[in-house]
């Protein structure tokens, strides 16, 4: 037996306005061998609303930590409060970020922080171990409480 | 007011399984984790009713043949983890060993079915295991780095930062900050 069911694909969402970014991820995405669905979205609004509606929330969420209406943190906080949303995963991606904004991030409900990286193929290649790491933590049953990772 | 526990998902999966195959009446015995042996062969609808209620607990029954395998190395791993007991051998050998498989074999299955290489599965349990010996047991880096056969402290660090992009130490205080904030 084993103790994680075992989901066909996992569904990624993609949220953020930079388009050079958001073509490193789904650049990344397209070379897995791993089946999964992508939903992209460009505001904090579109991102809450398109979760509200979804049946199924999805496994994975790219957010930039610029995004706006709301802010990232507005984000976070409205996803935290979704018990719906207990085993979706999320990794806020920013070209700086302190220490101290990077706990602030943590504590809100953020499980992966990255920081971009200037070379985009440096990106795409988190981008697959953050999809990769996911992808462990929902087959095997890991402890979600601890699941936090930094790049 | 919130309360942490600590559980061994091992032995609460045991006690499932023999409340739900005694309600079902199916004699049987447990060989190993996550192996049970039925004396006698048991009829579709009751497997199926089996099946249906070991779901509920998010416990599967695994009846594809490449699925069985990757299940099988990750218990073998997971006890050598639990006992604390590193096999004498190489891992490799270890697995072929138990397996009664060639390790090329082994590794070409785990990869396709998991997607990440048995290596890298054996590094990401042990740095589980870490985060689970250091935030819940507190024990020091010392210990963890003993209990699970860490060359010393620094083998154990630097894997760990590799793995999760946090030294041990700001892991820590990670956690136990989120920890805090949900209690207050």
């Amino acid at each position: 037996m084993k103790t994680a069911i075992e989901p066909d694909k996992m569904s990624i969402v993609l949220a953020g306005q930079q388009t050079s970014i958001q073509s490193a991820f789904k650049n990344a995405l397209a070379r897995l061998k791993l089946p999964y669905s992508l939903a992209v979205l460009s505001e904090g609004k579109q991102l809450l609303e398109y979760l509200d509606s979804e049946a199924c929330p999805p496994h994975l969420i790219f957010l930039d930590a610029g995004i706006s209406e709301p802010d990232v943190l507005g984000c976070l906080r409205q996803i935290s409060k979704d018990t719906r949303l207990n085993d979706t995963s999320i990794a806020l991606y920013s070209d700086s970020q302190d220490d101290d904004t990077l706990t602030q991030y943590y504590l809100a409900g953020a499980n992966i922080c990255i920081r971009t990286p200037e070379n985009l193929q440096d990106l795409e290649k988190i981008a697959t171990q953050v999809v990769h790491m996911n992808w462990q933590y929902l087959t095997n049953g890991l402890d979600r409480e601890k699941f936090i990772l930094k790049y | 007011m919130k309360v942490y526990l600590k559980c061994n998902v091992e032995k609460i999966c045991r006690i499932i399984l023999k409340e739900q195959l005694d309600r079902l009446g199916l004699k049987h015995k447990v060989i190993s984790s996550g192996c049970v042996e039925f004396e006698e062969v048991v009829p579709l609808n009751t497997y199926e009713e089996l099946y249906d209620c070991l779901a509920k607990y998010n416990i599967t029954v695994i009846d594809n043949n490449k699925a069985l395998l990757v299940q099988k190395i990750k218990n073998i791993i997971a006890d050598i983890l639990q006992q604390n007991k590193l096999p004498l051998i190489k891992m490799s050998s270890y697995l072929e060993q138990e397996l009664n498989m060639n390790y090329r074999a082994i590794a070409k299955t785990f990869v396709e079915m998991c997607h990440i290489p048995i290596e890298e599965f054996i590094i990401l349990s042990k740095i589980e295991k870490a985060k689970s010996l250091l935030i819940n047991e507190m024990l020091s880096l010392t210990e963890v780095a003993h209990r699970l056969h860490y060359s010393s402290v620094a083998h154990l660090s630097n894997q760990f930062k590799r793995n999760t992009g946090f030294c041990p130490k700001d892991f820590q205080n990670v956690i136990q900050h989120k920890r805090r904030s949900i209690t207050t």
